[in-house]
C-alpha cells in the first residue's frame, strides 16, 4: 500500500472524503448546479426560490466539503482520522459560516471576492441560510454514529465526488449583464412643443465623434387625424459657429413599428418621426471642452412656421446593460 | 522621509489605472438613422478602442549559466518599463475579469522601453565558493502582446566596462534572457519576475 509522509496510507487520507459520495451532499451539489446554471434567470421558477435555493444547498455542500477536507488533512498530518463532529469539524463548519456571513455583510470582502470569483449579492437576508450548517452538523453526527454500517466507496468515486463538489462550489452562475462604459454625448433639455394639431418632442438619438443626430416625434391627440409636420430647418449653434442639420428619410433601415422587446413608453395615438443628422467634429469640440449648444428647429404646420429652441449639453451618458 | 513618501505613493498607485477624457466620444454615423427611431434612449455608439501608457516596475529573479559566471549565477534585478499601446476594445470597469484585479488594465499590443539593473548576483563556482556582486545595467526596447513580451537592447557592466547585446522573452511571470558582454563573456538563463503596472488610459 502506498503511503504519504509519515507512513499514513493513501486510503486513510481519502476515506474522510467519502462523505461527499453520500446522497445528501450529492443532492445539494445538484441543486446548486441546476439552480445556478439553469434555473436562475430562466423564468421557470420564481426568483424568490432560485435566489435562496443555492444558498441553502450551498451551505450543506460547503459544510460537508469543509469537514471532509479538514479531516483528510488531519489524517495526512497525524495518521489519525478525527470524528466529524469533534472540535476540528465544528471549527470547519464555523469557518464556512463566517466566510458566508462576511461575503453577505462586508462590502470590501464581497467586492474583493466578486472581482476574482464572480458575482455574489451583498444581501444580509441571505444569512437565514446559516442554520443549514446546524442541519449539516446533525447529518455529520449521524454519519459518525453510523460509520460502521457503510463500506468505503472506491477511491475513484470519492475523488470524483470531491472534484464535482469543488467545481460546483467554485463555478458561480453567469454574471448578469453589466452596463457598458459611459460615453460622452449631447443631451437635449426643454419641454415638448405644443402644436395646433398635436405635440412635438425631441431627443438625441445618436452622438459621437463625428456629430450627433436627433429625433423629432410628433403626436396628434387621441382619435385625431395625424399631425402633418415638415421640418423646415434645424441648426445646432455653438459659441463659435453653427451646424445645419440634415433630415434623413426614415425608410428601409429604420423600420416602423418598433421591435416588441423594447420597454420605452409608446405614444397611444398616431405618431410621426423625423431624424435630423448634424455632421461636425465633435471630438475636437469635446477636447476643447465645448459642452453646451442650442438647437433651433423650425417646424412647418399647415403652412405656418413654428420656431422651437432647445438647449443641449455634452456630458457622460450612462447606458443600460444589454445582454449581448 | 521624502523617499518614504515617494515609496508609499508608488505602492498605493501600483496596480491601478487612471482614466483621462481626451477623444472620449465614440463612433457613429450621424447621417444614418438610429436602428429604433422610436427609442428615446440614445443608441450606444461603436467602440473606438483605447490608448494606454503603462508604467511597470518590479523585480526579477533567475539563474544563469555561461562564461560570465564560474558555474551558475543567481541574478536579482530591478526593472522599470514605460510602454505605450492600444486596444481595439475599451475595457469596462464594471465587468468582472476572472482572477485579474480590476485595477490592472493592459493593452493588447504595446511598445516600450525597459531600464533594469541586475543589482544582486550570487556567483557559485564548482569549488562551492560563493561571491556576491552586482551585475549589468540594461536598456531594452520591447514589444508586447498582452502578457507576452520580446525585447532586445544593450547591457553594460559598470564594474568591468563590458558592453553588449541582451535579449529577453517573457510570458506572464516567466522570462528567458541572454546577454553577451564584450570582453567579459556570455550567459543564458531564466526565472520569474514580479512587476505591477500603473496605467493611464484614454479613448482612441
Amino acid at each position: 500500500m502506498k503511503t504519504v509522509a509519515g507512513g499514513v496510507k493513501h486510503r486513510d487520507v481519502v476515506t474522510p472524503l467519502a462523505d461527499l459520495t453520500r446522497p445528501v451532499p450529492i443532492a445539494a451539489a445538484l441543486v446548486v448546479a441546476v439552480n445556478d446554471h439553469l434555473l436562475k434567470g430562466a423564468g421557470l421558477v420564481p426568483a424568490a426560490i432560485t435566489g435562496k435555493a443555492s444558498d441553502v444547498a450551498g451551505m450543506v455542500l460547503a459544510g460537508v466539503l469543509a469537514v471532509a477536507v479538514v479531516r483528510a488533512a488531519a489524517t495526512a498530518m497525524t495518521g489519525r482520522t478525527p470524528r466529524r463532529t469533534d472540535g476540528l469539524g465544528v471549527a470547519a463548519l464555523i469557518a464556512v459560516g463566517a466566510f458566508f456571513a462576511a461575503l453577505k455583510l462586508v462590502p470590501a470582502w464581497n467586492h474583493a471576492l466578486t472581482s476574482v470569483w464572480g458575482v455574489n449579492t451583498l444581501d444580509a437576508g441571505d444569512l437565514w441560510a446559516l442554520p443549514m450548517l446546524a442541519l449539516t452538523y446533525v447529518w455529520l453526527r449521524d454519519r459518525d454514529d453510523a460509520r460502521e454500517r457503510h463500506a468505503a466507496p472506491p477511491r475513484f468515486v470519492t475523488c470524483a465526488a470531491l472534484s464535482v463538489a469543488l467545481l460546483v462550489c467554485a463555478a458561480t452562475p453567469a454574471p448578469p449583464p453589466v452596463p457598458p462604459p459611459p460615453r460622452p454625448g449631447w443631451v437635449l433639455a426643454g419641454p415638448p412643443l405644443a402644436l395646433p394639431c398635436g405635440e412635438a418632442t425631441a431627443w438625441i438619438a445618436k452622438t459621437g465623434k463625428t456629430g450627433t443626430g436627433l429625433t423629432v416625434r410628433v403626436v396628434a391627440p387621441p382619435d385625431a387625424p395625424p399631425c402633418e409636420v415638415i421640418v423646415a430647418s434645424a441648426v445646432l449653434r455653438f459659441a463659435d459657429g453653427e451646424v445645419r442639420g440634415q433630415e434623413v428619410p426614415l425608410s428601409g433601415d429604420a423600420p416602423l413599428p418598433p421591435p416588441p422587446d423594447r420597454d420605452a413608453p409608446r405614444p397611444s395615438s398616431a405618431a410621426t418621426y423625423h431624424y435630423l443628422g448634424f455632421v461636425f467634429d465633435n471630438e475636437a469640440r469635446w477636447n476643447r471642452h465645448q459642452r453646451s449648444a442650442e438647437v433651433a428647429i423650425e417646424l412647418e404646420v399647415a403652412g405656418a412656421r413654428v420656431p422651437w429652441q432647445l438647449s443641449a449639453q455634452q456630458q457622460f451618458i450612462e447606458y443600460p446593460a444589454v445582454r449581448r | 522621509m521624502s523617499r518614504t513618501i515617494i515609496l508609499a505613493v508608488a505602492l498605493v498607485a501600483t496596480g491601478c489605472h487612471y482614466h483621462r477624457d481626451p477623444n472620449a466620444p465614440a463612433v457613429i454615423d450621424p447621417l444614418a438613422p438610429p436602428k429604433d427611431v422610436t427609442s428615446e434612449q440614445p443608441e450606444y455608439p461603436d467602440d473606438p478602442g483605447e490608448r494606454m501608457v503603462v508604467l511597470t516596475y518590479g523585480v526579477s529573479g533567475g539563474a544563469f549559466g555561461g562564461s560570465l559566471a564560474p558555474s551558475v549565477a543567481v541574478d536579482v534585478a530591478a526593472e522599470v518599463t514605460l510602454s505605450f499601446g492600444e486596444d481595439t476594445i475599451t475595457h469596462n470597469d464594471r465587468a468582472s475579469r476572472l482572477f485579474i484585479p480590476r485595477g490592472v488594465v493592459l493593452p493588447d499590443r504595446s511598445y516600450g522601453v525597459t531600464l533594469g539593473w541586475s543589482a544582486l548576483r550570487v556567483l557559485t563556482s564548482d569549488a562551492d565558493d560563493t561571491v556576491t556582486t552586482t551585475g549589468p545595467i540594461y536598456l531594452q526596447a520591447q514589444r508586447s502582446w498582452l502578457f507576452g513580451t520580446v525585447s532586445g537592447g544593450v547591457a553594460v557592466d559598470p564594474r568591468t566596462g563590458g558592453i553588449g547585446p541582451q535579449i529577453d522573452a517573457s510570458y506572464t511571470f516567466y522570462y528567458l534572457r541572454g546577454r553577451a558582454l564584450a570582453g567579459d563573456g556570455w550567459e543564458l538563463g531564466g526565472g520569474m519576475f514580479f512587476k505591477l503596472p500603473t496605467t493611464w488610459v484614454w479613448s482612441r
